[in-house]
C-alpha cells in the first residue's frame, strides 16, 4: 500500500488502514518514547496516546513530510509533554510532603536498562540513560532519535522541524554535556 | 599525587566514552503486541463524554463561533440601548410639548375671566 493511499484510507476513517499504521509502526513509536521517558509502562501510555492522536487529527496531516516523519513528531511532543507532567507532579508531591499533606514517600524511579542495549554494554548505559536524562530538552530528543532510532541528521532535522546544521549544534553540545556529567559521576564514585 | 590525579582523569574520560558507546549495536525495543487493542479501546472511551466537550470548545472553529455570537449580543444590545434612548427623548419632547400647550390653555382662560 502506498502512503499517499494509506493517508486517504486515513482520512475516510478506515480501520483496517488504522491497524495497518499501527502494526507498522508501533516499534518505531514505542522505542522513541522508551528512550524519552525510560519507563516501558510510561513508553506504552505514550505510544497509545501518539496513536490515538494521530487517529483524531489525521484530517490535518497534510502530507509535507513522510507519515513516518509526522508520527515521530506526535512522539516526541507527547514525551516531552509527559515528562513536563510528571516533573510539576513530583515538585506539588514535594511542596506537599514539606507542609505534612502528603506522607508518601517521593521515591526516586530505579535504574533503566534499555531491553535493546546489548548485553555486556548494559551496566554501562545506564549511566548513559542517567545522564540523559538532566540534558535539557531539544538536545535530549536529538541524541534519541540520532542515537536510539538511528535517524541521520536530514531525518532528525525533519522530525524536529529545524535546520540539520541545528541539530550537528544539538548533537555536539549533547554529547559534550553529557561526557562531563558522566566523567564527573565517575569521580564522585571513585 | 600529581599522577594519581592525571590518571584517575583518564580513568574517567575512558569511562565516559565506554558509557557513550553503550549504545552502538543496540536493537529496537519493540511494543506490547497488544498495543492496538488498547489504543481502540482508548479511543471508543474517547468517542462519548467529557472528552468530546473538551476537545470541541478546543477548537478554533468553536472560539470564533463563540467571539461572533458574543459580538451579535453586544451590538443587538447598542443598538436595543439607542432605540430606548431614542424613544424616552421623543416622549419626554411630546410630554414637554403638551405641558407648554396645556398652560397655554390656562392662560387663555384666565384672560377670558379678566374680560368678565
Amino acid at each position: 500500500m502506498g502512503e499517499q493511499e494509506l493517508v486517504e484510507l486515513l482520512k475516510s476513517g478506515d480501520e483496517a488502514a488504522f491497524k495497518y499504521m499501527v502494526t507498522s509502526w508501533q516499534d518505531m513509536v514505542y522505542n522513541t518514547a522508551l528512550g524519552l521517558v525510560q519507563n516501558e509502562m510510561d513508553a506504552e501510555d505514550v505510544a497509545q496516546d501518539v496513536f490515538v492522536k494521530a487517529w483524531e487529527s489525521i484530517e490535518g496531516f497534510k502530507g509535507e513530510s513522510k507519515l513516518s516523519t509526522w508520527l515521530y513528531r506526535i512522539t516526541v511532543t507527547k514525551s516531552l509533554d509527559f515528562l513536563r507532567s510528571k516533573k510539576r507532579k513530583k515538585r506539588f508531591a514535594y511542596v506537599q510532603s514539606l507542609f505534612g499533606l502528603n506522607d508518601e514517600l517521593v521515591v526516586d524511579p530505579p535504574d533503566f536498562v534499555h531491553p535493546g542495549v546489548v548485553s555486556e554494554k548494559k551496566q554501562m548505559s545506564v549511566a548513559l540513560f542517567k545522564a540523559l536524562n538532566t540534558l535539557p530538552e531539544q538536545q535530549k530528543a536529538a541524541f534519541v532519535l540520532s542515537r536510539i532510532e538511528g535517524l541521520n541528521h536530514k531525518e532528525v532535522s525533519d522530525v524536529m522541524g529545524t535546520t540539520v546544521p541545528a541539530v550537528e549544534s544539538l548533537l555536539q553540545r549533547a554529547k559534550l554535556n553529557l561526557r562531563k556529567k558522566l566523567e564527573s559521576s565517575y569521580r564522585k564514585d571513585e | 599525587m600529581k599522577y594519581n590525579h592525571k590518571h584517575m582523569n583518564k580513568d574517567a574520560e575512558r569511562w565516559a566514552d565506554d558509557a557513550l558507546n553503550s549504545l552502538d549495536g543496540m536493537s529496537r525495543a519493540t511494543a506490547n503486541p497488544f498495543l492496538y487493542t488498547k489504543i481502540v479501546a482508548r479511543i471508543e472511551a474517547n468517542a462519548g463524554g467529557w472528552e468530546n466537550a473538551a476537545r470541541l470548545i478546543s477548537r478554533p472553529a468553536f472560539a470564533l463561533a463563540s467571539l461572533a455570537i458574543f459580538l451579535v449580543i453586544n451590538i443587538a444590545v447598542i443598538v436595543k440601548g439607542q432605540q430606548k434612548a431614542e424613544n424616552e427623548l421623543a416622549q419626554k419632547l411630546n410630554s414637554e410639548q403638551m405641558l407648554a400647550s396645556e398652560f397655554m390653555n390656562t392662560q387663555n382662560y384666565q384672560l377670558v375671566e379678566i374680560n368678565d
